[in-house]
């Protein structure tokens, strides 16, 4: 009874609780959400800020001129399953703070695992660009020429 | 439909970009697998695929040719045609061309084993009230006919099916009757513990070629651990069964499978062994399913995928040794994988389809007249969740179609549109499961990270692929090898029903 109400109503206020007015939050799959906080310009993350959040908590500094929101967003996403995942947006690109769920975890080359990373979601995305409209045309014209012909009864209602 | 102007098909080095996605490989991460849109393949320095996707690929260069040929990308559109591409993919999904062919008719849920793993939430013997009726039956007759596929394979499931072989026989006889005016190709199966089974009922079997799917976990200590009865002798009844079976049925009449506990992963090479001993020449291993009395007893009999992952790479390189031996065998599950990666051919196997089996491969007609797009929402009814069943065998197949259970499968059942799935390199290759997804993590979407269903089909692919690509020139035959046999019979199944 007591793990019921703490998973059904005092988790879910806690979660509430840690969203302030600026931040922006990301639904994704099925229970994973990324907060992607958004910042003035010229603010810094204070040590106190970045402690609190997350003992051995991996922080990992992104270059905005090279990486979109998108594809940040696509990377962190798949660390969710391993990593409570928070993304701050800053001034030149992003800080991203990878918190292993599990002490088991092993985060060895952690940081270089999230850029490679990053950088096949940035291809991805360039893929995406180019290709996007013609997959669905594509998509829609075989199946299209291999949808079965309309019955008599089907023209008739 | 009309496609882009021919020039937007000339980038500045004559190409452009096919829709196509990749993965870098897990042993060796400079090099990245990279698929079409329909399945078809390569491997390349990962460099050399960013350069192709910056446009910079030069002509000249091999890559080219070898991109262009899996199409991957399009060069001069005056010479060059999207048909082969459309074709390729239309075969991929040609499954989806004449609706369920698989129909599974639960006649009883009553069984005389007490697993724990038992995933259907069996009934004890007396409890007839389990049993389906005769009206269920004949209704189900009728909705089976609704559906348009040319080939009906009528599975019949429980419990233990022979406990209610009335309703079985039955089933038969109305079903054949009703096709010599539907003129559709018949595939007979049972799936029984063979316990028990008399020679009246095989001679019906043989008399209506039917297959039979047992359950055979291992050796003696194993199968029955596993799968105990009260007289602790269910390996024997089980061995006696197989072979009494297979003198009546035929040798390839008779197929068995393996149910993974715990206890099993540490058993790998005698599993695979005593299949051998026992002449068989294909080998299922299945991990466990967290469905009835399974998620009951998870804590005791369950273990982490990666545990399985581990498993089954001991088992496969035991299986190639077996085969390298001159002794052919096959595993199923690694077969169909490896059919979907070395073949351009469509199959049949539910569990691999996108857009989802559930409802458009196969539909399972339950003991109470409950109908279900799939073995898995049966069991999930079983356990008080029925948030699958598309409705009952007196309504008709159009209102099953409408019904917001089938909706709900379909809105998560087109892989290339999930999360994560959409950009992996063997989506083309891999299916859409959100039953089980809801199963596991309470949402027909998922969330792949932490997804099973994931983590197994990443895990098989990436161990396949690799033993495919660096093993010996004998096991690379051997893998094909089992690659073409899924092809063959899926032909083979097509030709029958043509």
């Amino acid at each position: 009874m007591r793990v019921g109400q703490w998973v059904l109503v005092t988790a879910p206020m806690d979660m509430r609780a840690m969203v302030r007015g600026s931040d922006l939050m990301l639904g994704i799959g099925s229970d994973s959400v990324i907060s992607l906080q958004r910042l003035d310009g010229g603010r810094t993350i204070s040590d106190g800020e970045s402690g609190e959040m997350a003992m051995n908590a991996i922080e990992i500094v992104l270059d905005g001129g090279l990486l979109s929101v998108d594809v940040i967003a696509r990377t962190a996403h798949r660390y969710t399953g391993d990593y409570f995942v928070e993304t701050v947006s800053t001034p030149s690109g992003a800080l991203v703070r990878l918190t292993p769920k599990m002490g088991s975890i092993s985060s060895h080359l952690l940081a270089e695992r999230f850029r490679n990373d990053a950088l096949d979601e940035r291809l991805r995305e360039l893929v995406r660009a180019e290709t996007g409209e013609l997959h669905t045309a594509l998509v829609r014209a075989a199946l299209h020429q291999a949808a079965p012909p309309l019955t008599t009864a089907d023209q008739k209602q | 439909m009309k496609f882009a102007p021919r020039q937007a098909f000339a980038g500045d080095n004559g190409y452009r970009l096919l829709p196509l996605r990749f993965r870098r490989l897990p042993w060796d991460e400079s090099r990245v697998l990279v698929t079409s849109m329909a399945g078809d393949w390569l491997i390349a320095q990962r460099e050399e695929f960013e350069r192709v996707v910056e446009g910079r690929l030069d002509r000249a260069e091999p890559l080219f040719a070898e991109m262009e040929a899996r199409h991957l990308i399009a060069a001069d559109p005056s010479h060059s045609t999207l048909a082969p591409l459309l074709s390729q993919y239309r075969t991929r999904k040609s499954y989806l061309e004449h609706g369920p062919a698989l129909h599974i008719f639960v006649v009883s849920l009553r069984c005389h084993h007490t697993c724990a793993y038992c995933q259907v939430s069996r009934q004890p013997v007396g409890n007839t009230i389990f049993d389906m009726s005769e009206a269920t039956a004949a209704h189900a007759v009728e909705r089976l006919f609704e559906w348009p596929s040319p080939t009906l394979t009528v599975e019949f499931q429980g419990g233990e099916p022979l406990l209610h072989f009335a309703r079985v026989r039955a089933l038969v006889e109305a079903i054949e009757q009703r096709n010599r005016s539907e003129g559709r190709t018949l595939r007979f199966v049972i799936a029984s513990t063979l316990h028990d089974l008399t020679d009246e009922q095989l001679a019906f079997m043989r008399d209506h070629q039917f297959e039979l799917s047992t359950s055979l976990d291992g050796p003696e200590w194993l199968h029955n651990a596993n799968r105990p009865r009260p007289e602790r002798d269910s390996y024997q009844r089980t061995v006696e069964g197989i072979e009494r079976g297979r003198k009546v049925l035929g040798e390839d009449a008779v197929s068995a499978l393996t149910t993974l506990t715990r206890r099993s992963l540490e058993a790998p090479h005698e599993i695979i062994d005593e299949y051998r001993k026992l002449g068989f020449h294909s080998i299922s291993l299945r991990p466990l399913s967290p469905y009835g009395f399974a998620r009951k007893t998870e804590g005791r009999n369950g273990y982490p995928m990666a545990d399985f992952l581990q498993f089954y790479e001991v088992a496969l390189d035991h299986l190639l040794a077996v085969n390298r031996a001159g002794y052919f065998m096959e595993e199923t599950y690694g077969r169909m994988l490896l059919s979907q990666l070395l073949t351009p051919f469509s199959h049949g196997y539910v569990d691999l389809r996108s857009p989802t089996g559930a409802g458009l491969g196969a539909v399972v007609y339950d003991y109470d007249g409950r109908v279900y797009p799939s073995d898995e929402a049966r069991m999930l009814a079983s356990m008080g969740d029925h948030a699958f069943a598309l409705g009952r065998v007196d309504e008709s197949v159009s209102a099953w179609l409408d019904s917001p259970a089938m909706q709900r499968v379909l809105a998560a059942g087109v892989a290339e549109a999930l999360p994560t799935c959409a950009d992996c390199a063997y989506v083309p290759l891999c299916g859409a499961d959100p039953i089980d997804h809801y199963a596991r993590q309470g949402d027909t979407i998922g969330h792949r990270p932490t997804s099973d269903f994931c983590r197994k089909q990443m895990g098989l692919f990436d161990l396949l692929l690799q033993r495919w690509e660096q093993g010996s020139a004998t096991d690379q035959r051997i893998l094909e090898d089992w690659a073409l046999r899924a092809t063959r019979r899926g032909i083979a199944r097509e030709a029958e029903a043509a």
